[in-house]
């Protein structure tokens, strides 16, 4: 899942916000309580996250109402994988409670933790 | 013998052969004794390499001498001496501090910058839609993934403790506190710079053991102590049975996270405990500090001797 630039994570977080589909027209007014932004641009940027698969529409007389195809949940458990995969290499970014372990590792752990003794 | 052989011969020891020494099984008993000790010896290897090698070129300037040295006749002999091999050893000198502490200095930097990225993305740009939500009950970050993970991440002011809610589901209260006691003593010791800084020295000299091995061992080390620090408070049994229900599946763990390995023998360590040795233990602690610092203080003594005496 690749990330959202800023333009499109904020509306994508406009979009989310309602329960319906909504109009460009919609997410234009949602904006522009936070910047001045050109009602053409919504409208490309909206075009864009659909042909990216982030949304989806249907026609709803002359306009188009676009619903999310991604949800948030999904996209924020995205952007932790890759985080955290990106932590890989940098030693020290986290500090991992336990480590990646195989089934069969996972295994060996229980069977130690029974022979010791552990409820 | 003069001092630059004294110290190229503690440098050889100490990058060489001591390491294998640090890896027995006293060190996962004593893991705090063995952080230092591992963390002294990279100090003082790291003055003791170039200082060698420049005392090696300048024997004038290390050399015992009981009857003390007049400054003068000292730069005299020093200004006869071979002037290629003190120049050479100078740069090298210089060179080697300038590697180590770029590398050092890359190190922390391009951790930081992860460290601050992951941050971000946990708490997006407000009204809550951010990865995770503060959870007042806990004092940490859940953020919703169902595969189990728990992590801390050090940020500067607001360091964070995050749990998956897969995490949250698998654990009992009382092995979430516990898991959450053990994060904190990582961020209370400062863990992710010590294993930032080892990481940066073993890319620097990897084909050195005492550099090249420390992030592994130090992060195994790290985990068994902060194990130990929540066991004062926690039970044992819940912290161990913590890491069974969060193993398997850890969301990315990371390349130097304790791996199964590791996990086993800190199961281990928690249920069936080396009983503790008071005495003993704290006076390996103190000698452990002792020695690689005596011997780093070396050449300052030295020269201390050689040339103001």
């Amino acid at each position: 899942m690749r990330a959202l630039g800023e333009l499109e994570a904020q509306v994508m977080r406009k979009i989310w916000a309602h329960a319906a589909p909504v109009t460009v027209r919609d997410i234009v007014g949602d904006l522009e309580h936070d910047r001045r932004i050109a009602y053409t641009t919504v409208m490309t940027v909206m075009d864009n996250l659909r042909r990216k698969g982030w949304l989806r529409r249907q026609q709803d007389g002359r306009a188009y109402r676009y619903e999310p195809a991604v949800s948030s949940e999904e996209y924020s458990a995205g952007v932790m994988r890759a985080a955290l995969a990106g932590s890989q290499d940098r030693t020290g970014t986290l500090m991992h409670f336990i480590g990646e372990l195989s089934p069969e590792e996972a295994f060996a752990l229980g069977e130690a933790y029974r022979r010791l003794g552990g409820p | 013998m003069t001092g630059g052989l004294l110290l190229a011969g503690y440098a050889v020891a100490a990058g060489f052969c001591v390491p294998a020494a640090l890896r027995r099984g006293w060190a996962w008993r004593e893991p705090r004794v063995a952080i230092t000790l591992r963390l002294a010896l990279a100090v003082s290897w790291l003055i003791a390499v170039p200082l060698a090698v420049v005392a090696l070129a300048m024997p004038s300037v290390l050399t015992w001498s009981p009857g003390g040295r007049d400054p003068v006749a000292l730069a005299a002999g020093l200004a006869l001496a071979s002037g290629f091999a003190v120049a050479d050893a100078f740069v090298f000198a210089a060179g080697f501090a300038g590697w180590a502490c770029w590398q050092m200095a890359r190190g922390l930097l391009v951790a930081r910058r992860g460290r601050r990225a992951f941050a971000a993305s946990l708490a997006g740009s407000g009204s809550g839609s951010g990865s995770g939500r503060a959870d007042p009950a806990t004092g940490a970050v859940i953020i919703d993934d169902d595969k189990p993970g728990a992590y801390c991440l050090p940020a500067g002011r607001r360091p964070l403790i995050v749990v998956s809610a897969g995490a949250v589901a698998r654990l009992t209260p009382p092995q979430l506190q516990a898991v959450l006691a053990h994060e904190r003593a990582h961020l209370r010791g400062r863990h992710h710079l010590l294993l930032t800084a080892a990481a940066a020295l073993g890319r620097a000299f990897p084909f050195v053991p005492l550099l090249g091995d420390a992030a592994a061992d130090l992060s195994v080390l790290a985990e068994m102590a902060a194990d130990d620090a929540a066991v004062r408070r926690h039970s044992r049994v819940d912290l161990a049975g913590a890491l069974v229900a969060l193993a398997g599946a850890e969301a990315g763990g990371g390349a130097l996270a304790a791996g199964g390995h590791a996990a086993i023998a800190r199961v281990g360590r928690l249920l069936a405990p080396a009983p503790p040795s008071g005495v003993a233990a704290r006076s390996a602690r103190v000698i452990a500090v002792a020695i690689p610092a005596m011997v780093s203080c070396l050449p300052l003594v030295l020269i201390a001797c050689g040339v103001f005496a």
